[in-house]
């Protein structure tokens, strides 16, 4: 079931190689790790740019959003079934 | 050395993008919609959906009686559009000419590149890895591949899902032109020879000939493309004009449209509909839709650097019926005011007949803007500052910073939707 959430939170990101990977973030009192980067996409609005990562563990998949003027992740979406 | 041209179909795209960005959607029905209302509709079905009947353009209600458990997602247009655009710029890897189709199939020209059917051939092959290793592996696409823009597009046709398919021009594998022999012991063994596809095929499974043409191809005893192909080109212009040449040398492998790069193309029209979520006679609240879908239509016509020089409006009635009239301009016109204008003038200088369920607005006759001043007026030159002033508010603060009065309360209205035709730009590569 998708769950629409608007949350900031922390994320470990690992930029090398010319590529961009959150590798893990905190969610309430939880670390997620990030197994599996299934797309990235970008979406402007206001004259701001946001990158959409579209992300999954095992057991679930989360919209990770990065604000790329104000440099803050947010959750956006978590889908579990 | 034959002319080579790729067409690139990525299969159930929306639905697969929605099932690549979440991999619990995989291999279940999916049904991607432009509102999740009952009466919504589906612009795109999973591969898995479209196997138990759901396709395009079936209702949300009615998908849901087929399949209870479809999993109904609403459509997200920035994610498509920012996917077509990472997929076409593999495409320009390949080479300079790549026309985008629409937003999910792009035809790419390699003439002048040495290439033959089995060098496109592993190309394609290519193509496909790199879609699934850059871009996402649940991302499918059917490749054509033939000598004209028209044969590579019914090539990529021919097998969906995940199809690769080379379509030579010649009619068959006994009647090959000469010059084409050379390349036979390098050719797959996979090649289709015109005729003997066209045999087999539907007269409306050729792009361009809708159920219309059909009945009127029927009339002159005209039952299958082959037949088509084979029918006297002086008959078939003398019934159909110059669109029954244009239908019999596209038959006959001969190009005549080129692969058309993004310079090379200008829109044919701009536009934007909308299903109104009350059903109406207000024209208080007509107007303020109206105003919205031209502010929408005049912003993207900006954008492009454009003027047009006609309108055409649409509106539908509640239940059946509707009109729809279009008029050439004396001058040409930019301004989202003036679209808005012509459109209220189309629609509204007459009593409606029922409640409007669709307004629909579009601008045509496009060519590049003029920086030309008129010898009369100054009008022009007001209106141009006046319009640049607000595009750059409204692209540096966000769409909809600073819009007519009009559009009053009118956020909920007419959201951002995605069009199946050219709504993706290519970016030069360095």
């Amino acid at each position: 079931m998708l769950k629409q959430i608007d949350e900031k939170i922390d994320v470990l990101v690992d930029f090398s190689k010319n590529k961009v990977r959150p590798l893990y973030f905190r969610w309430g009192n939880k670390r997620y790790w990030v197994k599996q980067i299934n797309l990235i996409h970008i979406s402007k609005e206001m004259g701001r740019k946001f990158y959409h990562f579209s992300v999954s563990d095992s057991v679930n998949y989360f919209k990770l959003i990065f604000d790329a003027e104000d440099m803050v992740w947010r959750l956006s979406e978590v889908y579990s079934e | 050395m034959p002319k080579i041209v790729l067409h690139v179909d990525m299969n159930s795209y929306f639905a697969s993008v929605e099932q690549q960005a979440n991999p619990f959607l995989r291999g279940k029905p999916v049904g991607v919609c432009a509102y999740l209302s009952k009466n919504g509709c589906i612009i795109a079905a999973s591969i898995e959906a479209k196997k138990i009947g759901i396709k395009t353009g079936t209702l949300v209600y009615e998908a849901r009686k087929i399949c209870p458990s479809i999993i109904l997602v609403e459509n997200n247009p920035d994610k498509y559009r920012s996917t077509s655009e990472k997929i076409f710029s593999i495409f320009q890897d390949y080479s300079d000419r790549v026309e985008v189709y629409s937003i999910d199939e792009a035809f790419i020209d390699l003439d002048g590149f040495r290439y033959d059917f089995k060098k496109a051939e592993k190309l394609a092959i290519e193509i496909k890895q790199r879609i699934k290793e850059e871009v996402g592996e649940w991302l499918k696409c059917s490749i054509g591949i033939s000598q004209t823009r028209f044969l590579a597009k019914l090539a990529g046709e021919l097998k969906k899902p995940d199809g690769l398919t080379i379509l030579s021009a010649s009619a068959s594998s006994s009647t090959k032109a000469s010059d084409d022999k050379k390349a036979t012991a390098d050719k797959p063994e996979e090649i289709l020879f015109l005729d003997e596809v066209l045999k087999n095929l539907k007269l409306t499974d050729i792009c361009g000939i809708n159920h219309r043409l059909e009945a009127r191809l029927n009339f002159l005893g005209i039952y299958t493309p082959l037949e088509l192909k084979k029918y006297p080109v002086g008959n078939l212009m003398s019934k159909l004009g110059k669109y029954g040449y244009y239908l019999w040398s596209q038959l006959h492998g001969i190009e005549i449209e080129k692969v058309r790069t993004q310079a090379e193309t200008l829109p044919k029209s701009i536009g934007h509909s909308y299903c109104l979520p009350k059903k109406t006679k207000d024209l208080v609240f007509l107007r303020k839709v109206l105003m919205k879908l031209c502010e929408k239509t005049g912003r993207r016509l900006r954008a492009e650097n454009l003027e047009a020089s006609g309108v055409m409006a649409a509106i539908g009635y509640l239940r059946s019926g509707g009109m729809h009239m279009s008029r050439k301009l004396p001058e040409t016109i930019f301004a989202s005011q003036q679209i808005f204008y012509h459109a209220d003038k189309i629609l509204f200088s007459r009593p409606l007949l029922a409640p409007v369920s669709f307004l629909a607005v579009s601008v045509s006759s496009l060519k590049s803007a003029s920086n030309q001043a008129s010898f009369f007026s100054q009008k022009k030159e007001k209106l141009k500052s006046q319009s640049a002033a607000l595009d750059k508010i409204n692209n540096k603060y966000g769409e909809y910073t600073m819009v007519p009065g009009l559009m009053w309360e009118c956020n909920d209205y007419a959201k951002d939707r995605i069009g199946f035709r050219k709504s993706v730009s290519l970016k030069e590569k360095e």
